[in-house]
């Protein structure tokens, strides 16, 4: 299959205060919070980043949405650097996270075409595909509401729909289900799974096995910013018993 | 450019929807309307400002004018009170120039209103035409400026001279004040317009920029907007445009509440602005506004959350007002001071009611604001460009 995205020798160090420092019981002024970290993920391929808090898993998919860059190592989007050619890349990457939140004073729809306006749409472009994405998501009956009087189950639904306006061919989702219920889950796993067998790149970071064991293909450990280890799921079903062994195993071993 | 003006429509679209956030923009300029107003009110029941309908004003003049008559000048100052309804009769008290230091002294005691001193043969020159002269005819008018009667018939008595070009006005003399410092309508405009303008205007500042730059970066908004291929420049200058036009709104606002305010505020005193005065005052608003705008706006995007952003900026409305009134009690005309930013634009604002400053003072003075807040612009758009600034 085609490869969508390669992550190459991402390192990223954050400054650190002294006082910062001090409270981690380090000396260093430096916080390495992804440590040489590469692997590709292909277009219909699920890739799952697993970790647990503070791994490295957030900064990592930060990294690859061009949120923020690498110290060092680079990104390819279909073979193009993320970092010099940021503006055109940036339009076929879809992102969500818990940390990135809608404007709760506005209503789905201007939402959507507000960005829509960002990512460079036309105006038919944008009318055309929100009718498609808001009918996916059963958005058009609260999508002139106001997005802080949406339900939390809609507002995923409208973050979503927000996530995929441009269309994009690479998609980015850290912590997808994250504080929902069982069936605004179970939707956000039927849209990863239809974005995937339409030849859409996914990367998903969650510390969720049961959705990395229904979901992925192929998991990467993030252990203390490393790559530590990099299966497809049917390899470690095959030798650890199941993903939450496999991670067990390698994370238990390391404390 | 289609980026920059959606960022811009969406601030403004915030803005218009939330009741809120409309209140942030037109509140200021109401509550001056209401203060100026009330303070007027106040004023004008301490009586600052009027002198009661049947006062018999008292005033001195010199009898060597060079005619029997009553000097015209008095003439039409008796005929401009009656014709203005005042009831009380004007007594005019001739003495001989010898005696002038008397008389002073007396005003200076309240027991004369004005004193007024004409050059020898004063009104035969005017009559035979000042041209035959080999000196223009002068009046020198003393007053009292601690006594509202004197400073009011001082006014008038000077605005009736105005209309004369024949002669000259206290061309011999360099302070016809004889008492003290007056608490006048302008001294107390000079101090006030800039004070209330100030603290009000950096108030629409606090409300509108910190909620626009560090809400949304608090609220996590700013993220999704950056995940889009927009640049920062793009989101920088769409958000300080639009509260740029959103804090002129603002300050457009205070401006009309302040006109409407205007004629409670001033009572029966008067207080003409020229054209010139008026464009002056503008200028000096948007620059400081602009200067507001900016550097609010530069606090806002390196603070993490609207209250550390209020934070630092709320303490600054203490200092800013202290610094508002500072005119009041220091000569701050010289030139150099034109150079001290912010300050320069509160003094410019001072002196339309008070001492006016040159031109070259307005110039610099506005011309530094404006490059002060395109430094703080530049700066914001930096720190737009910031991981660490945008996402901590």
């Amino acid at each position: 299959m085609e490869v969508c995205l390669e992550a190459i020798h991402l390192t990223k160090r954050f400054p650190l205060s002294s006082r910062q420092a001090r409270e981690r019981g380090i000396s260093s002024r430096e916080l390495t919070a992804v440590d040489d970290v590469s692997f590709q993920v292909e277009r219909g391929e699920i890739y799952a980043l697993l970790g647990p808090n503070g791994a490295g898993k957030t900064t990592c998919l930060r990294m690859v949405s061009s949120l923020i860059s690498p110290t060092s190592g680079e990104i390819k989007i279909d073979g193009k650097t993320l970092t010099k050619e940021s503006d055109s890349l940036r339009g076929k990457i879809g992102f969500l996270t818990s940390e990135l939140k809608l404007d709760p004073f506005f209503s789905p729809s201007y939402t959507f075409s507000f960005l829509a306006t960002l990512y460079g749409l036309s105006e038919e472009e944008s009318k055309r595909r929100k009718r498609e994405v808001f009918a996916r998501f059963g958005i058009d009956g609260f999508s002139e509401t106001r997005i802080k009087d949406l339900s939390t189950g809609m507002k995923q639904k409208a973050s979503l729909a927000m996530s995929v306006v441009a269309d994009p061919e690479l998609i980015v989702y850290d912590e997808p289900t994250n504080g929902l219920d069982i069936v605004a889950s179970r939707d956000v796993e039927d849209f990863i799974r239809e974005e995937k067998s339409s030849g859409k790149a996914i990367v998903i970071s969650t510390h969720i096995f049961s959705l990395v064991d229904k979901l992925a293909d192929r998991v990467g450990f993030l252990i203390d910013g490393k790559l530590v280890l990099e299966e497809s799921v049917g390899e470690l079903v095959a030798r650890y018993g199941s993903v939450e062994e496999a991670f067990f195993s390698l994370y238990g071993g390391r404390k | 450019m289609k980026r920059i003006w959606a960022i811009a429509k969406k601030e403004f679209r915030r803005y218009f929807t939330d009741p809120r956030m409309l209140a942030a923009l037109f509140l200021p300029g109401i509550l001056i309307f209401l203060i100026y107003t009330a303070l007027g009110n106040f004023v004008q029941g301490l009586d600052i400002g009027s002198v009661e309908p049947d006062y018999s004003y008292r005033i001195a003049y010199s009898d060597n004018y060079g005619s029997e008559e009553e000097p015209a000048l008095l003439t039409a100052f008796s005929s401009y009170l009656a014709s203005s309804g005042h009831t009380g009769e004007s007594v005019f008290l001739p003495y001989e120039p010898a005696k002038r230091g008397e008389m002073l002294s007396d005003l200076a005691e309240g027991e004369l209103d004005i004193v007024i001193s004409f050059s020898e043969g004063f009104e035969s020159i005017l009559e035979e035409g000042p041209s035959l002269s080999p000196t223009r005819p002068n009046v020198d008018i003393y007053y009292n400026a601690s006594h509202q009667a004197s400073e009011q018939a001082y006014s008038l008595l000077l605005s009736l001279t105005g209309v004369y070009d024949a002669y000259t006005v206290n061309a011999s003399i360099e302070n016809p004040n004889v008492g003290g410092e007056s608490f006048t309508m302008n001294s107390l405009f000079s101090f006030l317009f800039p004070m209330i303008v100030t603290s009000l205007l950096f108030s629409s500042c606090l409300s509108i920029c910190p909620e626009s730059i560090a809400g949304e970066k608090e609220r996590g908004t700013i993220a999704s907007i950056l995940i889009t291929p927009i640049r920062p420049w793009e989101l920088a200058t769409g958000k300080i445009v639009s509260l740029s036009v959103l804090a002129v709104l603002s300050g457009t606002v205070s401006a009309l509440g302040l006109i409407a305010s205007l004629p409670t505020m001033l009572g029966g005193m008067s207080i003409s602005l020229s054209p010139i005065s008026i464009a002056g005052l503008f200028f000096a608003v948007v620059s400081l506004l602009l200067m507001m705008v900016a550097g609010s706006s530069l606090v806002s995007a390196f603070a993490k959350t609207i209250k550390e952003a209020t934070g630092y900026l709320g303490p600054l409305t203490a200092v800013l007002v202290i610094l508002a009134v500072l005119p009041m009690a220091l000569d701050l005309t010289p030139i150099w001071f034109a150079f001290v930013p912010f300050l320069n634009v509160i003094v410019c604002m001072s002196s339309v009611f008070s001492t006016p400053v040159s031109i070259l003072y307005w110039a610099i003075s506005i011309v530094e604001s404006l490059l002060i807040a395109g430094f703080f612009l530049f700066l914001t758009v930096r720190l737009f460009r910031s991981e660490r600034a945008m996402f901590g």
